[in-house]
């Protein structure tokens, strides 16, 4: 049977056609999720306040306290017409955050432990809440939110005091033209590396390590 | 080839690799035009008055409990679902300016500008880089040798990211600030954006009971930004 579209008026014209393929690709699509490997860089600075405490050695613990839906990716990146990509990284998230403000408070001066023991002047437990990155990717940009929040608690052997917990965050927000596993780093690097100099310069931990 | 295929592919080589950071660092500190400034000026402008906003609601620029929706629905039920949610958090938004209100009555004796003004003032004179810090009123423009240091905070009041039920347990203050160090050619050395929580988290029940300790947990928590962006300049380097 001859099927022309340009001739004769159909049911299925090229217009409902054109319609119907994207609801096709839409609906194949929306289902179909793929996680990508990616990975986290910090950079230690080594300046700010903590640089003019005196050295201390300090106990750095960060404890993966995110709801367990969150912790299978930390970028996902959705279509306007179905389909998602994630990103993960081989090594687990509190460990990334727990070696960036390591190095940072080595650089700093301090001597860092991980592990609980004696001769700690000072602790600083860091309860991870969220370490994440959304975007909804539209047809020619994608605008991506990358946040680390966390929970604080410094305690000092010195005073014997400790903090109330607080709140430290670290966002960042960019839009790209194209995503992909760089972008992602850098997204979520940007967002870590926000939440270290954040907490870094933060009175709390200030005050209550000096 | 077509009019709207060019067009097309005109966007695309626009928006391709069109990059901009609007959160976090806007721009790093140019510790060169910091150095410059002699005379500071100490400028703050609060946009919106105090506020409440419990679940549901953008807190950090971020609307928690659409999020979930938006990732995991289809194209079709993402319009129905976001209807209805942004029916809900309109209500939710209703009750909490009223909330709002009747709080703000009871703290009446708080000025967010006058406090962040003076504390800015009093740490960026302790740091020792400038001649002499003083207060001045948004909009007047640098000058030679004097620089001006602008916040502009966005929001302030009570917040919570988490769920409607356990936002009413733990609920702290915070404020929505950007913070700009403008040289005295009027370029733009450093700029920050913030959203800075006290940290401190009470049901909404003992902050309603209790102005004293809104009062006290807003207080400190201006204190801890403004410490917070003076030890940005003071360890600029």
């Amino acid at each position: 049977m001859k099927f022309d579209m340009q001739d004769k008026p159909t049911i299925m014209n090229r217009h409902h056609f054109s319609i119907l393929s994207i609801l096709l690709v839409a609906i194949l699509g929306g289902g179909c999720v793929i996680t990508h490997t990616t990975s986290v860089e910090f950079k230690p600075n080594g300046n700010g306040p903590l640089a003019q405490i005196k050295p201390l050695t300090i106990l750095v613990q960060v404890d993966d306290q995110r709801p367990e839906a969150e912790k299978e990716y930390l970028v996902q990146i959705v279509a306007d017409i179905g389909g998602t990509d994630r990103w993960n990284t081989e090594t687990p998230a509190n460990q990334i955050v727990q070696d960036a403000l390591a190095s940072e408070i080595a650089k700093c001066g301090h001597r860092v432990v991980t592990v609980p023991g004696q001769n700690v002047d000072a602790s600083v437990k860091v309860s991870l809440k969220r370490f994440k990155a959304l975007c909804a990717a539209k047809m020619f940009s994608c605008k991506v939110d990358s946040h680390v929040d966390a929970e604080i608690v410094v305690s000092s052997e010195v005073t014997k005091v400790t903090t109330p917990p607080f709140q430290i965050s670290g966002d960042y927000q960019k839009s790209y033209g194209q995503f992909g596993a760089g972008q992602a780093k850098d997204v979520l690097s940007a967002a870590l590396a926000e939440f270290v100099h954040n907490l870094t310069f933060d009175s709390r931990l200030i005050e209550s390590l000096q | 080839m077509s009019l709207r295929l060019v067009l097309s592919l005109l966007c695309i080589s626009v928006l391709d690799g069109c990059e901009t950071g609007t959160t976090g660092t806007k721009k790093e500190m140019n510790v060169s035009a910091l150095s410059k400034i002699d005379q500071l000026e100490v400028q703050v402008s609060v946009d919106k008055d105090f506020s409440v906003m419990l679940a549901g609601q953008k807190v950090n620029g971020i609307d928690f409990l659409l999020l979930p929706l938006t990732v995991l629905a289809y194209p079709g039920g993402m319009v129905v679902a976001g209807a209805v949610d942004s029916i809900n958090v309109h209500s939710k938004a209703a009750v909490d300016a009223r909330q709002a209100k009747d709080l703000r009555a009871a703290i009446s004796e708080i000025n967010p500008q006058e406090s962040v003004q003076k504390a800015l003032v009093d740490g960026l004179q302790s740091t020792a880089r400038f001649k002499s810090v003083t207060a001045g009123n948004v909009g007047a423009d640098s000058s030679a040798g004097q620089g001006i240091f602008r916040v502009q905070i966005e929001n302030w009041g009570l917040y919570s990211d988490k769920s409607e039920e356990r936002s009413l347990q733990q609920v702290q203050v915070g404020l929505n600030a950007t913070a700009s160090l403008i040289g005295s050619d009027g370029k733009i050395v450093w700029e920050h954006k913030d959203y800075f929580t006290g940290g401190t988290q009470h049901s909404f029940t003992q902050y309603r009971n209790s102005p004293e300790l809104l009062k006290s947990e807003i207080n400190e928590m201006i204190q801890r930004y403004c410490a917070r962006m003076v030890n940005e300049i003071r360890y600029a380097r």
